[in-house]
């Protein structure tokens, strides 16, 4: 799931200005997979557990002495525009900051945050996306 | 499709037969005599046959998959006799008993629920 220049981004009551893009990536964390005694090839395949990974590029255009903190948990909420290809929606999760790193180029500074989205029981996807009307 | 006494106990998921090691049984005499300074070793008969079957148990749900599991631990239990194993490919082996029932772990709840298993099956002599 990618997010293109999302309206507003928040995290927790913090506002995240100026994020460019957000990138959601689920990746098995405990893939099974099972062979018989038929031959060679894979009879049986699932992912026990998956772990879903957000990161945000936020563009900076001045000093910065802030930021969100690795292992702070909060709700985040990811707002797009009715003049976005797929309407007006809302992305939401509770999310750990795994890390925030920096790309400097000439002038230019990107902040990259990376999250860990957690669910509450764990038996439902963390990511929840929603029409807003 | 495999059985034990005639019954399928691992066929909703991925499983393989394993002959453990065969042959004659080496015991040392340091061993038997609880002195480790005396060389040497004996043969004391043959080793016991023991068959060993790895796999997953595959269910749409969590009781489904605690029948299957209790359905095979029952056949661990030493009150259970022995039968007639039988793998894949129609090899069988007369007389054996189920000797253990191991998890490998945690229970699975993905797209099934799963379990990855050891049982392990052998002629006892009692």
């Amino acid at each position: 799931m990618v997010v293109m220049r999302p309206s507003e981004v928040r995290f927790g009551s913090d506002v995240w200005e100026g994020v460019e893009r957000v990138a959601i990536d689920r990746t098995g964390a405990r893939v099974i997979r099972g062979w018989g005694a038929g031959g060679p090839a894979l009879v049986f395949a699932d992912v026990g557990s998956y772990q879903v990974r957000a990161q945000v590029w936020q563009a900076l255009d001045r000093t910065t002495l802030g930021g969100p903190i690795p292992g702070e948990l909060e709700g985040v909420r990811i707002d797009l525009d009715a003049g976005t290809d797929v309407g007006r929606r809302r992305v939401r999760f509770d999310a750990v900051v795994e890390s925030v790193s920096h790309e400097v180029s000439g002038s230019r500074a990107v902040r990259v945050i990376s999250l860990i989205a957690v669910s509450g029981a764990g038996d439902e996807d963390p990511v929840q996306v929603a029409s807003v009307s | 499709m495999s059985l034990f006494k005639g019954i399928d106990l691992f066929g909703s998921g991925p499983h393989r037969f394993t002959v453990e090691r065969q042959g004659r049984r080496l015991v040392s005499y340091a061993a038997i005599t609880g002195d480790p300074s005396l060389p040497g070793t004996f043969t004391s008969g043959d080793r016991e046959l023991r068959v060993t079957v790895t796999g997953r148990l595959v269910d749409d749900d969590e009781a489904g998959l605690w029948v299957q599991r209790d359905a095979i631990v029952a056949q661990a239990m030493s009150t259970s006799g022995a039968g007639t194993l039988t793998d894949d490919h129609g090899r069988t082996w007369a007389d054996v008993k189920m000797i253990s029932f191991e998890a490998h772990g945690p229970t699975d709840r993905g797209r099934v629920f799963s379990l990855g298993y050891t049982a392990e099956f052998g002629v006892i002599s009692e």
